[in-house]
């Protein structure tokens, strides 16, 4: 033992990090969470219909791009006629044929692409022209640029000039700001027992005292770094439109629209998670035995097993499994490993998906909660007389009815056209669970409230928010982020259990409850099964890491046992 | 001690309108309007005129279109404030006024007969109530033109030999040619008597919480009280017999933790009660459902509280299936209470066993025997015990998730039931109930905290 490391005297986060380090149950609840959230926030990489990269000659894209280059020229023409608000009309024409043109000449070599140029020419000459009010110019021109449209249009064809395959990354285009954000920042948290060891040895020099220093730094540099990441994405990419889920490459790629000059690379599961497979309606997982299919799409085994009717022979009619692009074979065990819903989408991409639901409404509505509870809490322990005497009957109140029912009372009368029932639930739910944590927050104030450190405070004369925010609020902040992890758990279990019972999340939208609400038949069993096990799961994690914490942070430890 | 549980019980009556308030702010102020939510989905072919019609008719008969605090107060009661009934009841027919907007702007008010439902148990079978709705309807019909006074006498008699009335008791009015009062007469004893009013309490000058007249459900018109009655008459049982259950495991098995604390036995049973703790009940009931229903092992029952034939079996045979069925519920019930007792039972026994007087026992040379049973475990039991009043509205709460998932006709199942219905009468009075339940759980696990443990003074 060096010098420096026996003069270091170990503060409380020391202590609670080396009480923490001793529970191996505490390290695996929080490994498995981590393991959770990462599911969760790299869920476009792990579930999704999006090729990471594309390297093709989109031809129906081309197609219909050279097909409407005579469309949009001609509707210029008769826009000339027209005397009142044309010019904005033909503003927007010529934008379309700019769009059409960026199709086609990124699928054209520059030689090839040279004609486009032309009637780029003749269309803004004829613009000019209608401008400055000369109105036999622009018909000529117009008309050449109808002519040499209609010869493009037999010219380009894919057929006679040769197309370039275009690249581009469809995954990396359709991901948010946000989630690039908590992208880089998971990346931190999980990489953490790799560099922070390094930093510590390399930059830190084991200096202790320099470690305790910086703890709360690489929190800000990780935090910063992540929002730098995200504001550079929203730079140099943008917020991806909001479309429906489903992206046409795959059904591109096996109809041979979309020509690919190496086969694109599409994510482990390879679907999205509203995509229908109209044949596969309440399959099961696809290794087991029932779920064999035949070549038309019949159940070959099982409680499904299709039997000719009985007076004509006749099969019931089915449909083939279609198998699109990038998906496993119709009766590969890898296909639905989970199965799938009524409609046919994959449950576990949809157990993917839905974990990022599950998982948020449980952190919001806990930090939601605990915000509201600190500030009643504080206000009655603090400030006490009426404030206190009315937030302990309304407490009262609240806490005389489970908190259950008055949750599915308020999601039961929320129009769900009004508020989003994700949103709603985490407000709801926050609405109604804060009386813990202020009953809590109360009793912590009222013993602090008169301990020298806080009368010395006031009498500094500082205001009752500042001694509160600065100087009480901290020393009672242990048992409020214990409650607050127990808070994320409770969470994710009501807002599994009013989805289930019907008044949560809702289609196209899925949480691990409304999973379960699938289907009631004890024959879909998996549909029951899965989200059951990842609710458990995650809500043991939960209550292990809550348990650890709130033995670690307790003063009264045995600190050298 | 009388006085302090005189003092709480008194304090409860505030709590509980408190209670109400709440409910019913939730009901207001949640987003959207409560009439859009109760009315359901709109049918794409409807027309939004239609819909609109629907959604006015729906709020008139419920009264949602007065004041929020009238709703409030003739809820809560004691006194009816809409003795007369809301506007469009005070017809002496049996019809509503509606106004219409014709095509050339003029407003036409119309008379639109409303249906005569029958009144709860009135005839047990259903000819019966089919020949009091045909003989009521049929003097709705003839009431507003009173020409044939022998068919109005008629029909008069007849409906009195079936609902045990008699409007003219001394035949004054036939005699008197006022035919028209005695279809009044009849149609004012309608509305009294089951007629479907507003805040369905009639011309009662009594009526809401506080005279215990919970309404009646909005669609059924059947009363609210009776039905949570008979479906208290599952879910207590069930509920109690969870909580002995719990009791009867969770002791033992908590002595047994603190007995071997430290050890490795110790370890394994309390990762095994936080993990069961942990599972989420509904799933778990989900659970036992795939596994006794669909896996093909037919031992029990899996949905509902009695079998098909249950009505044919003798007395025993009736009590086994019950019981049969019963058992699946009550371990969902149970584990989780299990669970939580347990662990309350080893932390208890744990502090006691670390007190000074067991080691005057121990050191006095007792066997462990007389010191963990006699000692100690007495001492441990009260915080244990004590646990047991607030548990019971746990139960009743988490009955709801329990009964919804085996299909039991019990009070949860019903209170979800309003809850899909939309209806107000029925979510009300569930919650209070389970308001007023936890509220006297609270004070009796006070009152037997302080009788058993004698520090504790409520004075």
């Amino acid at each position: 033992m060096t010098e420096a490391e026996s003069a270091y005297s170990p503060d409380y986060l020391d202590l609670v990090a080396r009480q923490l380090g001793r529970r191996p149950l505490f390290k695996l609840g929080a490994a498995v969470l981590a393991l959770l959230y990462a599911v969760a926030i790299y869920a476009p990489f792990l579930a999704g219909d999006r090729p990471f990269a594309l390297e093709a000659v989109d031809a129906r894209a081309y197609r219909a791009a050279l097909r409407t280059l005579s469309a949009v020229t001609s509707s210029m023409t008769r826009l000339f006629d027209e005397p009142a608000g044309a010019r904005a009309a033909l503003e927007l024409e010529r934008r379309a044929g700019a769009e059409r043109l960026v199709v086609l000449r990124r699928h054209l070599s520059p030689a090839d692409a040279a004609p486009l140029d032309e009637l780029e020419r003749l269309w803004d000459g004829a613009l000019d022209a209608h401008r400055a009010a000369r109105a036999a110019e622009a018909e000529r021109l117009c008309d050449e640029a109808l002519a040499l449209a209609r010869e493009l249009r037999t010219e380009l064809e894919p057929g006679r000039a040769s197309l370039r395959p275009v690249r581009s990354y469809p995954l990396f285009e359709s991901l948010h700001p946000v989630e690039v954000f908590f992208m880089v920042l998971w990346l931190c948290v999980l990489a953490w027992p790799a560099w922070n060891p390094l930093v510590n040895a390399a930059l830190l020099r084991r200096d202790s005292g320099r470690i305790r220093r910086w703890r709360r730094r690489k929190w800000i540099l990780c935090l910063g770094g992540s929002a730098l990441a995200g504001l550079a994405w929203l730079v140099a990419v943008g917020t991806p439109p909001r479309t429906f889920d489903v992206a046409p490459y795959k059904a591109g790629l096996s109809s041979g629209d979309i020509v690919a000059s190496r086969p694109p690379r599409l994510p482990p599961l390879p679907m999205a998670y509203a995509e229908t497979h109209s044949a596969e309606g309440f399959r099961p997982p696809t290794w087991t035995r029932a779920s064999e299919l035949d070549a038309d799409g019949r159940y070959v085994r099982g409680l499904r097993r299709s039997r000719p009717d009985r007076v004509t022979g006749v099969l019931p009619p089915a449909t083939p499994v279609l198998v699109r692009y990038g998906e496993p074979a119709a009766n590969s065990p890898w296909r639905h490993l989970a199965g799938t819903d009524q409609l046919g989408r994959d449950f576990l991409v949809r157990m993917v998906w839905g974990s990022r639901v599950s998982l948020s409404v449980g952190i919001l509505s806990a930090a939601l909660l605990t915000v509201f509870g600190v500030v009643v809490g504080a206000a009655s322990g603090y400030l006490g007389g009426w404030v206190d005497l009315v937030a302990m009957r309304l407490i009262e109140i609240l806490q005389s009815i489970p908190a259950l029912f008055l949750i599915l009372l308020a999601m039961a009368f929320t129009d769900p056209e009004v508020v989003h029932p994700i949103v709603a639930i985490v407000v709801v739910i926050a609405l109604i669970r804060w009386t813990g944590v202020a009953r809590l927050v109360r009793g912590e104030f009222l013993r602090l409230r008169d301990q020298e450190f806080v009368m010395a405070a006031r009498a500094l004369g500082l205001s009752p928010l500042r001694t509160i925010v600065r100087h009480v609020l901290p020393n009672a902040l242990g048992p409020i982020l214990v409650s607050a992890a127990f808070a994320v758990a409770a969470g994710i279990l009501t807002e599994s259990v009013v989805s289930y019972l019907g008044f949560g999340v809702r289609h196209p939208e899925a949480s691990w409850g409304s999973l379960v609400n699938d289907s009631k038949s004890a024959e879909h069993w998996w549909i029951q099964l899965f989200p059951g096990v990842l609710i458990f799961l995650t809500v043991t994690c939960y209550n292990l890491v809550g348990d650890a914490v709130r033995d670690a942070l307790d003063p009264k430890m045995k600190v050298f046992a | 001690m009388t006085a302090y549980v005189l003092r709480r019980i008194l304090l409860m009556v505030p709590t509980t309108l408190g209670v109400a308030v709440v409910i019913f702010a939730l009901y207001h102020l949640a987003p959207g309007d409560p009439a859009v939510v109760m009315t359901g989905s709109v049918d794409s072919r409807e027309g939004q005129a239609d819909v609109d019609a629907r959604i006015a008719g729906f709020r008139r008969e419920h009264g949602l279109d007065r004041s929020v605090l009238v709703q409030f107060l003739d809820w809560v009661g004691p006194f009816n404030l809409s003795r007369d009934g809301h506007p469009w009841f005070t017809s002496p027919w049996t019809e509503r006024e509606v106004t219409v907007e014709e095509w050339d702007g003029r407003e036409v008010t119309l008379g639109v007969p409303l249906p005569i439902a029958p009144p709860p148990g009135l005839g047990d079978d259903a000819s019966g109530e089919r020949a009091y709705a045909r003989l009521l309807t049929a003097l709705h019909d003839l009431a507003p033109v009173p020409a044939d006074r022998t068919e109005i006498e008629r029909l008069s008699r007849e409906l009195g030999e079936l609902a045990g009335f008699d409007p003219d008791p001394g035949g004054e009015l036939v005699a008197a040619g006022r035919h028209a009062d005695l279809v009044r007469l009849w149609f004012g004893w309608y509305y009294t008597h089951g007629g479907a009013r507003v805040r369905n309490s009639g011309e009662k000058p009594w009526g809401g919480l506080l005279a215990l007249d919970l309404g009646r459900e909005m669609e059924r018109k059947t009363p609210v009280a009776a039905e949570i009655r008979r479906r208290l008459e599952v879910t207590v049982p069930l509920s109690l017999a969870a909580a002995l259950l719990a009791y009867l495991i969770a002791i033992p098995l908590g002595i047994q933790s603190a007995r071997s604390h430290g050890t490795k036995r110790d370890a394994l049973a309390t990762l095994v009660l936080f993990v069961l703790y942990s599972i989420p009940t509904f799933w778990a009931g989900l659970m036992l459902v795939l596994l006794f229903g669909a896996t093909g092992l037919d031992l029990l029952p899996v949905l509902g509280l009695t079998a098909k034939d249950h009505d044919e079996l003798d007395a025993w045979g009736k009590l086994v299936d019950v019981l049969r069925h019963a058992i699946l519920p009550v371990v969902t019930l149970t584990y989780v209470q299990v669970a939580f007792l347990s662990r309350q039972m080893r932390v208890g026994m744990l502090e006691v066993i670390g007190q000074d007087y067991i080691r005057t026992a121990r050191a006095k040379g007792l066997s462990e025997r007389v010191v963990v049973y006699k000692h100690a475990l007495r001492n441990s039991l009260i915080p244990i015990v004590t646990l047991f009043a607030s548990m019971l509205p746990a139960l009743i709460g988490g009955s709801v998730v329990v009964e919804t998932v085996f299909d039991i006709p019990g009070m949860g199942k019903y209170a979800y039931e309003g809850l899909l219905r939309r209806d107000f009468y029925i979510v009300m009075a569930t919650t209070i109930l389970v308001g007023v339940t936890t509220q006297v759980g609270i004070l009796l696990s006070d009152v037997a905290y302080a009788l058993v443990d004698p520090r504790i003074r409520h004075d």
